[in-house]
């Protein structure tokens, strides 16, 4: 694909793509070309989508995004095979779901955890290990409409998601140097695995209360990999410390 | 545990600090008993039993023994 959209012979790492959205970006971004290092806990799962991948240059990583240590190993012999790091999506992601009565510091560290800080850590060691200023990057964090718009029983998941839409700010500013880009995604209710088990939650008119909030309907997967596609691509080379809302016209209201 | 430790926890969960509930007490019944109680009652059972329930299964549910009953009833004593 030789457009501004090209993502031909990037180093790219993706997080949480096993399933839902960060699988559909490994899926899309290898359609553009990129040689792609997708991160998981689950082996088979991983198979699963390079399976569905674009036969190009691809590798998978087991990890426990809990084990911070661990990153580096887990790159490293990438990065040996096929160059410095160009592009990094941050999509892996847990729910907790609960009143704020309910709400325990161990909820609140948990979603933290992986959804924010993992993103955090592994921004800084491929900035600081395994990027290149003459090539620069792109780093993309998803976070969520719940970032922006209040929702309850969301309180621990909405903050965890605010880290990431504040965080990357401050941190396009430093990346900068380097010549890394730091955008986030915000998307409402795509349907997904998380979405599904978040759903089971509530009751049935709840459901569909939401499915009246969103004049387009929910999101696919898709939907949140095209615009990965374009942030990781020269595409948005003017873009930086900035938030791409998907929501299907949820906020429009 | 208990069951009467759990109706305790229950209670708290819901905040129910006003009315005294039993296991008999008709869920619906429950002073401002909405989503957001069944999302407590969720949070509750994974916290303290490990399993998930949905909502789909607690529109099942009547009452607290009903829930203690699909929770599985080895998780109780009198």
């Amino acid at each position: 694909m030789d457009t501004q959209f090209s993502l031909q012979g990037r180093n790219i790492i993706i997080t949480g793509a096993s399933s839902g959205i960060g699988r559909s970006i490994a899926i899309y971004c290898s359609k553009a070309g990129a040689n792609l290092l997708i991160l998981g806990r689950n082996e088979k799962t991983l198979k699963e989508t390079t399976e569905m991948m674009t036969p190009v240059h691809h590798s998978i990583g087991i990890i426990d995004l809990n084990n911070f240590n661990s990153y580096a190993d887990i790159i490293a012999p990438f990065v040996e095979n096929y160059g410095k790091i160009s592009g990094l999506v941050h999509s892996a992601g847990i729910e907790f779901s609960g009143p704020y009565n309910m709400t325990k510091p161990v909820n609140f560290q948990n979603v933290f955890n992986i959804n924010a800080v993992a993103g955090f850590e592994l921004a800084r060691v491929v900035a600081s290990k395994f990027s290149d200023s003459d090539v620069g990057g792109s780093f993309i964090f998803i976070s969520s409409i719940r970032a922006l718009f209040g929702f309850e029983g969301a309180t621990a998941y909405a903050a965890s998601k605010g880290a990431v839409l504040s965080a990357s700010r401050s941190l396009a500013l430093e990346l900068v140097k380097k010549r890394i880009r730091v955008n986030t995604v915000s998307p409402s209710i795509v349907l997904t695995p998380l979405v599904e088990k978040y759903f089971a939650s509530l009751p049935e008119e709840n459901i569909k209360k939401i499915k009246e909030q969103h004049p387009l309907g929910f999101g696919k997967p898709e939907d949140v990999a095209n615009a990965c596609i374009y942030l990781l691509s020269d595409a948005s080379r003017w873009m930086t410390g900035n938030n791409i809302i998907l929501d299907g016209g949820y906020s429009v209201r | 545990m208990q069951k009467k430790e759990f109706i305790e926890k229950f209670k708290e969960a819901l905040e129910i600090t006003k009315s005294t509930i039993d296991e008999n007490t008709p869920l619906k019944s429950i002073d401002g008993f909405d989503s957001m109680s069944v999302m407590a009652i969720i949070a509750l059972v994974d916290e303290l039993f490990s399993k998930r329930l949905t909502a789909k299964q607690l529109a099942e549910v009547s009452n607290i023994k009903n829930l203690m009953e699909l929770i599985g009833s080895e998780n109780f004593t009198s």
